[in-house]
């Protein structure tokens, strides 16, 4: 349980308030007001560049593709489903796709960075986010989620790495590892099943 | 045995969906049935969309955040200020198709002076 101001509040429940705000804001600019644009930027544009970074590594790039997700945001707003995701699910997913369209244009997916969780998850950031309550949320989200990603085996960890980062098709993924294209899909499933088992109490 | 299967393979196609495994055509398919499917299917998509969103998390936030430099917003205002002002400059045309003096078809729709 998070404490914010004495008060017990599960992650869960401040994460539905968030989604609470995003819904909220997500309908403004439905009606095509740019406050709730610009609101929404200063909430979520940090995560999405790094996002973005994360899979380019390139920073004019990820500067110019975060304009291009803002405005897809801006544009396709009636495209957004709430029974099929949360309002971040969406717009991470939309970042992704950009960012693997722009690395496979660009030939980057040979390029030498390597990732791997380890690396990658420090619950001690010194950048925090502008909403403190925020913050304890995703401390506490992100330590779950770790727990959970590192009950994966290698192989699976890799798999989802390769295919949801690096844009590695599912034949790629056969190729690159080694393994039967059958075996990509059974890993890959058993390894969500798991991790949603595991993370089912996070408003999943 | 049968309903087993096509859960789980209905299970495998909503995974791979939300990993962006799906190729143009089988998540075109995906998305053509999505209206069709019952609330539990549509459920289990979300909870995958969901999952995937926290793996992101996990391995791209914690990479500390790393802000954008301020003038991407006001480039991207610039943007959004010159569409809207591009889509006001248009025209609203209407097509209608009369038969025995009745309406029926209706279409309106807009044309901005950048369209050809």
């Amino acid at each position: 349980m998070a404490n914010i101001s004495g008060i017990n509040v599960s992650p869960a429940s401040i994460a539905r308030m968030d989604t609470g705000k995003n819904l909220q804001l997500l309908k403004r600019i439905s009606e095509k007001d740019t406050s709730a644009l610009s609101e929404f930027y200063d909430l979520h544009s940090k995560y999405l560049y790094t996002i973005i970074y994360f899979i380019l590594r390139d920073e004019s790039e990820a500067e110019d593709l975060l304009q291009e997700v803002f405005l897809q945001i801006w544009e396709k707003i009636d495209s957004y489903d709430e029974s099929l995701g949360n309002p971040l699910a969406w717009i991470s997913r939309i970042t992704r796709n950009k960012s693997i369209d722009r690395l496979r244009s660009k030939s980057f997916k040979n390029r030498s960075g390597e990732t791997d969780i380890d690396r990658f998850y420090d619950i001690s950031s010194d950048s925090p986010s502008s909403n403190p309550e925020m913050n304890i949320s995703m401390d506490q989200e992100q330590q779950e989620v770790a727990v959970a990603l590192r009950s994966l085996n290698q192989n699976q960890r890799d798999l989802i790495e390769f295919a949801y980062f690096r844009g590695y098709s599912q034949s790629e993924l056969a190729e690159h590892f080694q393994i039967p294209l059958g075996t990509v899909k059974t890993r890959m499933r058993a390894a969500m099943m798991l991790l949603r088992d595991k993370l089912k109490n996070l408003a999943l | 045995m049968n309903n087993k299967k096509n859960k789980k393979d209905f299970e495998e196609e909503v995974i791979l969906n939300s990993l962006g495994l799906l190729d143009n055509n089988e998540e075109e398919n995906l998305l053509l049935k999505m209206n069709s499917l019952p609330p539990e299917e549509k459920e289990m998509i979300r909870e995958f969309n969901n999952l995937t969103y926290l793996i992101t998390q996990a391995f791209v936030k914690t990479d500390k955040d790393i802000a954008p430099p301020e003038t991407i917003k006001d480039k991207l205002f610039e943007k959004i200020n010159s569409l809207s002002n591009k889509n006001k400059s248009g025209f609203e045309f209407v097509l209608q198709i009369q038969m025995n003096g009745y309406s029926i078809l209706k279409l309106k729709g807009y044309r901005s002076n950048g369209c050809r």
